[in-house]
């Protein structure tokens, strides 16, 4: 966990609101390398390419027939992965805004897709059928490389760094499939898993259950580091994503009422309690009760632009920075 | 030719050559003699000639002819190649294409040589019909139909033979028999060819049946056989299709189309004719000279045409089957059997039984050693009786005989004795039992009195269909935590309650009946209940673990629809057992939380991640060749990838868990070691035991825990399992 950048510097302002989307945003993406742009996947089947800074809509990607409800973008920039409820993993070509690929295999919707591997070789899906499977982008079969049936339940994320992948499964577990050690090690959360993300380092994962528990665990022991809750962060419903930002020093989560909770790793005091819901403030005054159209399902981090973006069950994304 | 001559005869006639004095072994050459004209003469060089097959010159030398011999040894004629005659072709070209086609053969430009090769690449072969005995041996079983058709038919030579030597068609062979003329029973007696002996046909065998097997013989075939004799042609044709015939019983026919004879007078090549007028038709008989020459030599000639009416030609077979008796028949070469025996009708079946029956005993007849034992026993009246019988005779009752033993009566009281006359009688008429106990009417005995309500209950519980108690637990706990039918109806769903509860043995008395219920529809409720309540029947064993309730709720999207108002009920299912679970929820992560078991990446998926693969690495499925270490049970379970290699394990280490009573840690290690021994079987033994060992997950357990409560649990211990989260409270 290193720290580049003090936890109090966290960009609090949102200074831009992408309201393209006529449906629930499932996946917020932001570009590799420099993170110039910013994917969104969404249930109204669209998948569109934002300039984050000037809140220009670059593109829109539509093949999807469901809702798109992962994103994973390659390192070089030139390809994205998505899937969604069509049981389908898309690659994409950025610039003709075409599918290169397309994976099927999973008997279910597919919950979490990243690239893998040297070179984004190999594309991991996580579904609702239980299934972990990895694609093998080099070959041209259609096939999966390998199936993991492990989970005995809808796997719900997956995460990857270096020989290892996560998945995090509504049983409550988290699978650290260790490519190297040949071995699964599978820490028990107790509750459904909603959102898994693994540290710079990759010796730990931030992982959220529907317990309204955030934690931090040790990939080593398997010990948890640090557990991140609040009163007023309620996730016992929804699919809700967290991430680490500001090189691992915070983590911030949506919340099912419209605020976005953004705590501080090394304390686990909650640092911010942020409204994404327009006009959020007024009736969180007046404690009005949330419904679905509130839940930040998505947030995500940009390191290098120091900025980050939530999405939820309004369809707005809200792109957050330095005031100035 | 030059004839051998002896050596003597040689020795004396010329002396010893002169030529060859040095001639030691042999025969030497008679010495040469112009006068001779011997050809093995001994001819000096200078006097050889040369000539051709026909002994004309054909060498000469300058002082001989000279190259006057010019086209005698080439072109064969004085003009050399020019035509002897030449023909315009102007006036008569269509003449010369067709009237003169051999003007152009190739045989006009061929020599004595070429021609004598041509005629000695013909090869003399004999006619296709001229082998064979009769027209039946070689091809017997193709014999009609189509066989014909394809069959080179022709006049054999022994026909033509015999034909020569005066026998005619239709005639036998033999000498000449004096006898009267047929259906002339007055006219005087002539000498008539003897009859026509029908040809033996050998059947080939190619069945492996015993000999004189005749097959199952058809029901319809033995039926048909009667009638047989007035089927026309064709229809005998077909029925050489018929493998499994009995030979004997259609003799008669075969015997008929194989025979040697021609029917000569009726043979006008039609199929129509009436068999009966007929003589017996020869199929093979089709050659146009053969026609000519039976017409020229046959009696009636006039058959030929159809206006001249036909004269009935009985066979003569057909008249000995007719006149004489049935068993008076002759063999088949024509003669009578030998004297004193009868040809036989029926065939001989081997396998009839009882043909030769053992001879009857005489009634009167008495073994003498029976005689002798009666005659011992004659006093004694005992027959033997076996005890079965011995019982049934017996009169007595467990009561009489009990009485005859001198038992003491029991002092116990008989059903009978509660039993009013009433029910008795009726037992009494339900068994057939005249000599039942008399009903005595008693009172019951104290405290086994049954209330009138109580006796209702005992016949209405009758009703209540079984269901196991296990599956009327479940399907209570379902419908506390959630759904349970008939939420239309509260009543319903009361009495279904009701019901599950006795089956479950919470309650002891049956649901009410309701207001206006029959008792049969109140049964029949009952048996729809157990019938709901089956659904609930809790998944027994390894299946179980398969599945798993979504009781604690996957998370939901934002997007989704809501979910009826019923969630609110969840309640924690099978899962809260497992200690791992436990340990969460009291939140300690660690040691407690985690377990490990092994997979089996694939090669390539490691090359892809740049990742050296682990030491039991699984085999890739598009790789197929062995690449060593756990394959053994690795190619079969990757192949069905419903049950992963790891899911496979953890099913196999949880039956070992269920089955294993609380017998410590050494428990898991053999149950572990079970999981992975099954899996490493084939592998190499020492290096994969180990490797289980090693890659044995971190069973937990709650009640006994090394963690929790062993006494050497140190600092660190402590500090790794409770740090960080607990450390503030």
């Amino acid at each position: 966990m290193s720290r580049t950048t003090h936890p109090s510097s966290f960009p609090t302002t949102p200074f831009t609101r992408l309201t393209t989307h006529t449906a629930p945003v499932h996946a917020l993406a932001f570009s590799s390398g420099s993170g110039q742009y910013l994917l969104t996947g969404s249930q109204d089947r669209s998948i569109r390419l934002f300039n984050p800074t000037s809140s220009k809509l670059i593109q829109t990607y539509s093949a999807h027939g469901y809702g798109v409800l992962d994103l994973a973008v390659s390192t070089d920039n030139s390809r994205f992965a998505s899937a969604g409820g069509d049981k389908v993993v898309f690659i994409w070509d950025v610039a003709s805004a075409a599918t290169v690929r397309r994976f099927q295999g999973h008997a279910g919707r597919v919950n979490g897709v990243r690239f893998a591997g040297e070179g984004d070789a190999v594309v991991v899906s996580g579904s609702f059928d239980g299934t972990v499977r990895c694609w093998d982008l080099r070959a041209r079969g259609e096939r999966a490389v390998m199936v993991w049936g492990e989970a005995r339940d809808s796997v719900s994320c997956v995460a990857v760094a270096g020989g290892s992948v996560w998945a995090g499964s509504v049983d409550g577990r988290v699978r650290c499939y260790d490519l190297r050690a040949g071995e699964v090690e599978v820490d028990c959360l107790g509750a459904s898993v909603t959102s898994l993300g693994v540290t710079g380092a990759g010796d730990g994962y931030l992982v959220s259950t529907l317990d309204s528990k955030i934690r931090l665990m040790d990939c080593g022991s398997g010990a948890c580091l640090q557990k991140f809750g609040s009163e007023g962060f309620v996730n016992e419903e929804y699919r809700v994503r967290s991430t680490l930002g500001m090189g691992d020093a915070v983590a911030i989560s949506g919340g099912q009422d419209g605020r976005v909770f953004v705590w501080d790793v090394l304390s686990g005091e909650v640092m911010h309690r942020l409204w994404h819901k327009r006009g959020g403030e007024a009736e969180g005054a007046m404690g009005g009760n949330s419904g679905k159209r509130d839940v930040v399902s998505a947030v995500a981090w940009n390191q290098t632009r120091k900025m980050w973006a939530s999405a939820g069950g309004d369809g707005e994304v809200v792109v957050w920075g330095k005031g100035d | 030719m030059s004839s051998k001559r002896s050596r003597a005869a040689f020795e004396t006639d010329h002396g010893p050559p002169v030529h060859a004095p040095y001639a030691l072994y042999g025969t030497p050459l008679p010495a040469y003699d112009p006068e001779a004209h011997d050809h093995g003469s001994y001819v000096p060089v200078w006097k050889q000639e040369v000539t051709d097959e026909r002994g004309r010159k054909r060498l000469h030398g300058a002082f001989t002819g000279g190259f006057s011999a010019g086209y005698f040894n080439t072109v064969g004629s004085k003009e050399g190649w020019t035509p002897s005659t030449f023909v315009s072709s102007r006036g008569n070209r269509a003449k010369d294409g067709k009237a003169q086609p051999q003007g152009q053969r190739v045989e006009e430009f061929m020599d004595e040589e070429d021609l004598a090769e041509q005629a000695e690449s013909q090869k003399l072969e004999t006619q296709g019909g001229f082998a064979g005995l009769g027209n039946g041996s070689g091809d017997g079983e193709g014999k009609g139909m189509f066989a014909d058709l394809f069959r080179a038919s022709g006049e054999m030579m022994g026909v033509k033979l015999l034909q020569r030597m005066g026998w005619r068609q239709g005639q036998g062979v033999g000498p000449r028999v004096k006898r009267q003329a047929q259906g002339d029973e007055k006219g005087e007696a002539h000498m008539f060819a003897p009859d026509n002996a029908p040809m033996i046909t050998i059947n080939r065998k190619t069945d492996r049946k015993g000999l004189g097997f005749e097959g199952e013989s058809k029901l319809e075939d033995q039926a048909l056989s009667a009638g047989r004799d007035d089927e026309d042609e064709d229809e005998r044709d077909a029925r050489i299709l018929q493998s499994n015939r009995s030979k004997m019983l259609t003799k008669p026919k075969k015997v008929k189309t194989s025979s040697l004879g021609v029917g000569v007078l009726n043979d006008t090549g039609s199929g129509d004719e009436d068999p009966y007028a007929m003589g017996p038709q020869i199929s093979y008989n089709r050659v146009i000279g053969g026609d000519k020459k039976k017409k020229k030599g046959g009696i009636l000639a006039s058959n030929a045409t159809p206006a001249v009416s036909k004269p009935v030609f009985i066979a003569k077979k057909l008249v000995q089957r007719t006149t004489t008796s049935a068993g008076f028949r002759k063999c088949h070469d024509g003669r009578l059997p030998l004297d004193g025996f009868v040809l036989s009708l029926a065939p001989l079946i081997i396998t009839e039984e009882n043909k030769h029956p053992p001879p009857e005993v005489p009634p009167s007849w008495q073994s003498s050693k029976a005689s002798t034992t009666q005659s011992t026993t004659a006093g004694i009246t005992s027959t033997f009786t076996s005890t079965a019988d011995a019982a049934k005779i017996s009169t007595l009752n467990p009561t009489s005989r009990a009485a005859l033993l001198g038992e003491q009566p029991l002092p116990g009281k008989s059903i009978f004795d509660y039993l009013s006359p009433a029910t008795r009688d009726k037992l009494a008429t339900a068994t057939g039992l005249p000599n039942l106990p008399p009903a005595r009417n008693e009172r019951a005995p104290a405290g086994f009195e049954t209330s009138e309500a109580d006796t209702k209950r005992r016949t209405l519980r009758d009703l209540v269909p079984a269901l196991d108690k296990e599956t009327a637990g479940a399907a209570l706990q379902r419908g506390k935590t959630g759904w349970m039918p008939y939420a239309e109806d509260e009543a319903k769903r009361e009495r279904y309650r009701a019901f599950l509860e006795v089956r479950a043995g919470l309650r002891a008395e049956l649901p009410e009946r309701g207001e206006g219920f029959g008792l049969e529809a109140w049964g029949r409720e009952m048996g729809e209940f157990a019938q709901a309540a089956e659904v609930f029947k809790p998944i027994s064993g390894l299946m179980a673990t398969r599945f798993t309730s979504s009781v604690s709720g996957a998370p939901r999207l934002a997007s989704d629809a809501p979910e009826p108002a019923a969630t609110a009920a969840r309640v924690e299912g099978w899962r809260s057992e497992d200690p791992a679970e436990k340990a969460a929820k009291m939140g300690m992560f660690g040691p407690l939380t985690r377990s490990k078991v092994p997979f089996y990446p694939t090669r390539l998926l490691c090359k892809r991640f740049n990742v050296r693969p682990p030491a039991n690495v699984g085999v890739d499925r598009d790789e197929g060749g062995g690449v060593g270490g756990t394959e053994g049970g690795g190619a079969g379970d990757r192949r069905l990838e419903v049950v992963g290699q790891a899911s496979l394990d953890r099913m196999m280490r949880e039956a070992n868990w269920g089955k294993r009573p609380a017998a410590g840690s050494g428990g898991f290690v053999s149950g572990g070691m079970e999981g992975g021994s099954g899996r490493d079987e084939g592998g190499e033994g020492e290096e994969e035991e180990q490797l289980a060992r090693e890659q044995l997950p971190a069973e937990v357990r709650v009640d006994t825990n090394d963690a929790l409560e062993g006494r050497k649990a140190g600092e660190a211990v402590f500090r790794a399992i409770f740090g960080d989260s607990e450390e503030e409270d």
